[in-house]
């Protein structure tokens, strides 16, 4: 143990490492993580000594690709405008290394070269790879990282993986894919990233549900009548409509971001924030879903596409009449779905969640539907009736949690009139919150996992939604529901919900 | 799970709104809330779109007149600077001789302002409001405790700032430490010769959460001499130190302290005595005696203070000499240092270092106490008692 380094993990400054990003010439590189990388750098959370690599195909050259990140940083880091100095710092540790995923002597001079930087630095040999490529490059990349020597299984020094989303495409599929990172990395180097857990208000959950006295007593069977998942984009396919026919939104949106909220708002207490502990209570809750019998499943899940349309003052096209999307297709842009758990805690209190695109706007938000008072002694004489509490968790945007609830109007009447108590991030901090790859990758870098997912736990999810998707596959449906783009659904889905509830409108 | 990170300051020149006449003390809420009216009237008439307000510590900020014009200014300028990354209630305690006390005036003046900083969004937030309490002669001693107890708000922490000089010990010291979680202190810029010695000594009596930038100051330094010792095989070599050099600025004298004291608190030296070639009071030289963990034979712990080039004024060097080989840390200019270790050929390497408001609102968002500082603040502070005993 080096004495000088006690103390210092706590604060969250890395080893020094050197982080090598397959895919390094994309669209996420530029727009993401080297903007998050800018930001640790800033905030003074990079390791040191630290270096990056970007591996990808077109000849950019050091100088080039540098020249790419800064362009991308300028746009998109937060902490605008870059400053030149620290700029200057941090792209003398950027390297670029022209190769084809394919081709094992890319490895090998990949491996060279780091082993270069690695000396300059006075380094031990720590790596973080980044997998940001389409998902069929993950294997080959996966094969030869571990032929050409470059991935150890030791601690010290370390060799990490962050794999992007999407992780496979059915159960089958991420199946196969943990099988392959597992032949060359440990479980406890893998890490799979889903971005929604990089943000505030979804790590806030655990603090709101287990930080606090007050709120885990009513969060159960007893207090909650419902809840309601919604996650949904104002946007369309902004050109992205080939991929989308592929995907759809239950497997874009669903299996990963959505079912991630749902397991750490659904999940029991961990023993201690410990990675493990935290996943092993999402794993647990995802298992306890109730299984959908494949004949019954238009009870429970509704899909639908949106139709031309008005959204945020803009006439849109409707799906079918994106580019790259089939005439014909029958792909899910809208589900809901009706989730049951089956345990102590949830047992009948339905779930309705629901993701689409191209609804009235953009927001994710969770919102806990409490029961009525037992007896109401102001619903004779003249009030509005009832209020239902609703606890309201909003991810995105506005990051914020509110609190719906009855009040007497002012006056000599009892009406009753309902009010809003609300918290919302931005005022009370004051302070923007980080952005989720800037808090995801120092995480990676800090060997954290528990913000990334496990393979039993995407297993679990991808489980229970491949099973939708056979039932789909069984009802060879030329034709799902369809709703005008700028609504909140088809009406369809007004069915899913039990009697006296009703869709939010968040 | 936590990462508390700091957040720089990265907020566009504030607004500031402040009552011109003081205030009567029970009417110093009354006058906040006029103040944060007449700010949102004027965010919305100019189409900046209303106004929010933040608030997440109160903060107790000691400026007695002794401290003097100078860093009462200083520390003004940290805290406007950081008010974005730590929205607050400020409770300013300054102190005049009680000849300056204006014909007909209260023993304690009170005045109020807010700070607006635009935040994300456009919208215009308030940052800060301040009171600030003007005690003359002995008055601020005697009513300040109950001033402040009463216009705390509640439920938030209260951290004390007491950053011109080191506190210094007594009943308005006692009084205040029971509201605050924690306290800011600075030994680099406050304290002067003894500060080491005197904040070891306030640290062992109160037992209060002391948050040093001076300690806090080191820690990009800390992390990359850590660094050097990573590579397999090297952290062994500190079981055989043969010597420690620093040097530093005179303005960064204490900080160059402690940065010895953190190292021989990690090395394990329980004991330093002077050595007998002991300088003057820019070449200090002690002998370490580690503890029954490692170092047997003992080692030399040097340390000068010389002007650095370029106008540098805090660390100039760390040098470890163990096992035969040389670590070393030099700084080379603001932003950036260099490294050098048996493994590496000199390297130049970026030191991100901090400012002070950056600082003052990393230790706010920080998680507190720091074991360490306690112990290398006891060894720091034994090297310069040892040299005040050879005296
Ligand atoms: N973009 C986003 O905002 C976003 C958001 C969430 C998740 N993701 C995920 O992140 C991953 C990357 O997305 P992206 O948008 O950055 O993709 P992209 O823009 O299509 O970039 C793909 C990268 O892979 C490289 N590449 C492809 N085939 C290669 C080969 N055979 N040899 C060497 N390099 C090859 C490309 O290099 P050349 O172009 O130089 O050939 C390019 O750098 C995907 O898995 C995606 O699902 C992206």
């Amino acid at each position: 143990m080096n004495p000088l380094r006690e103390g210092l993990i706590k604060e969250r400054v890395p080893e020094p490492q050197v982080m090598v990003i397959f895919g390094a010439s994309g669209d996420l590189t530029r727009r993401k993580l080297l903007p998050a990388l800018y930001t640790l750098a800033r905030e003074r959370l990079l390791p040191a000594p630290f270096a990056v690599v970007g591996f990808a195909r077109r000849p950019l050259g050091d100088e080039g690709f540098r020249q790419k990140m800064r362009e991308g940083c300028d746009q998109f880091t937060r902490l605008r405008p870059v400053d030149d100095t620290l700029w200057a710092t941090l792209a003398d540790a950027i390297y670029y290394h022209q190769g084809s995923f394919d081709d094992p002597a890319a490895y090998t001079t990949l491996k060279a070269r780091l082993e270069e930087i690695d000396t300059s630095l006075g380094v031990p040999a720590n790596r973080l790879f980044y997998l940001s490529t389409p998902p069929s490059a993950y294997p080959e990349i996966i094969k030869n990282l571990g032929e050409a020597g470059l991935v150890t299984r030791s601690y010290s020094p370390f060799a990490r993986i962050i794999v992007e989303k999407p992780f496979g495409r059915d159960l089958e599929t991420a199946r196969t894919l943990n099988r392959q990172l597992k032949q060359v990395f440990r479980e406890v180097q893998i890490f799979r990233i889903d971005h929604y857990l990089g943000k505030e208000t979804v790590q806030n959950m655990l603090v709101f549900r287990f930080g606090n006295g007050i709120f885990e007593p009513l969060w159960n069977n007893r207090y909650v009548d419902h809840i309601q998942i919604t996650g949904a984009e104002s946007i369309g396919m902004e050109g992205r409509g080939a991929y989308y026919e592929e995907a759809g939104i239950l497997r874009d949106m669903v299996q990963n971001h959505l079912f991630q909220v749902m397991s750490l708002m659904g999940m029991e207490p961990p023993v201690s924030m410990d990675s493990d502990a935290v996943r092993d209570e999402k794993v647990k809750f995802l298992r306890s879903l109730r299984t959908i019998p494949l004949d019954k499943m238009d009870e429970f899940v509704v899909r639908a596409q949106y139709t031309s349309g008005h959204v945020l003052g803009e006439s849109v096209a409707g799906y079918r009449q994106e580019p790259g999307v089939d005439p014909g297709s029958t792909t899910e842009t809208y589900v809901a779905l009706k989730l049951y758990v089956d345990n102590w805690r949830w047992a009948n209190v339905p779930i309705y969640l629901r993701s689409a695109k191209r609804m009235p706007k953009r927001v994710t938000e969770i919102a806990i539907h409490y029961r009525h008072a037992p007896h109401q002694v102001f619903g004779s004489d003249g009030g509005r009736g009832p209020v239902r509490n609703v606890l309201s968790i909003r991810i995105q945007p506005d990051e914020g949690i509110s609190l719906h609830f009855g009040s007497k109007v002012p006056g000599p009447t009892t009406d009753i009139a309902p009010v809003n108590m609300e918290f919302r991030y931005g005022t009370s901090f004051g302070a923007e919150p980080p952005e989720a790859y800037e808090r995801l990758i120092l995480d990676a870098m800090l060997g954290d996992s528990t913000l990334f997912t496990r393979d039993d736990e995407v297993e679990a999810s991808w489980s229970f939604i491949s099973r939708i998707h056979e039932a789909w596959r069984q009802q060879k449906k030329k034709q799902i529901p369809l709703f005008e783009a700028g609504s909140w659904g088809p009406v369809e889905a007004d069915e899913l919900l039990g009697e006296g509830i009703s869709w939010r409108t968040p | 799970m936590s990462a508390p990170a700091p957040n720089p300051p990265q907020h566009s020149a504030p607004v500031s709104y402040s009552q011109g006449q003081p205030v009567a003390l029970d009417q110093a809420e009354k006058a906040l809330a006029a103040l944060w009216r007449q700010a949102g009237e004027d965010a919305a008439a100019d189409g900046s779109g209303g106004l929010t307000r933040a608030c997440l510590w109160n903060l107790v900020v000691y400026q007695p007149s002794e401290s003097g014009e100078t860093r009462v200014k200083k520390v003004d300028g940290m805290l406007a600077e950081a008010a974005p990354g730590v929205p607050s209630r400020t409770i300013r305690l300054t102190t005049r001789p009680a000849g300056e006390k204006p014909a007909g005036a209260g023993d304690v003046q009170c005045w109020v302002s807010t700070l607006c900083h635009v935040a994300s969004g456009g919208k215009r937030q308030v940052s800060t409001e301040e009171i600030r309490l003007t005690g003359y002669g002995d008055a601020g001693g005697k009513h300040f405790p109950a001033l402040v107890r009463a216009l705390l708000v509640p439920d938030l922490p209260v951290a004390l700032v007491w950053l011109g000089a080191l506190p210094h010990r007594g009943r308005l010291l006692g009084q205040l430490l029971n509201l605050s979680d924690r306290i800011l202190v600075d030994t680099q810029t406050g304290g002067g010769e003894n500060a080491l010695t005197d904040m070891k000594a306030l640290v062992e009596e109160t037992q209060a959460y002391f948050i040093d930038l001076g300690w806090m100051r080191l820690n990009p330094v800390r992390y990359l001499l850590a660094g050097l010792f990573d590579p397999p095989g090297q952290a062994e070599l500190l079981q055989k130190v043969e010597s420690l050099r620093v040097e530093a600025a005179p303005a960064g004298r204490n900080t160059g302290l402690l940065m010895l004291g953190w190292l021989l608190s990690r090395l394990g030296a329980p004991s330093v005595k002077v050595a007998e070639t002991g300088g003057g009071s820019d070449d200090w030289r002690w002998n370490a005696k580690p503890g029954a963990s490692g170092n047997n034979g003992g080692y030399a712990v040097e340390f000068s203070v010389r002007e650095g080039e370029g106008g540098h004024d805090g660390l100039l060097a760390v040098e470890i000499r163990a096992g035969g080989k040389l670590f070393a840390l030099y700084q080379v200019d603001a932003l950036h240092v260099a490294l050098e270790s048996p493994l590496r050929n000199e390297q130049r390497l970026p030191l991100y270092g901090w400012s002070d408001p950056e600082l003052l609102v990393a230790g706010l968002s920080g998680p507190g106490t720091d074991p360490l500082y306690a112990e290398a603040l006891q060894s720091a502070a034994r090297l310069v008692e040892a040299q005040a005993w050879n005296r």
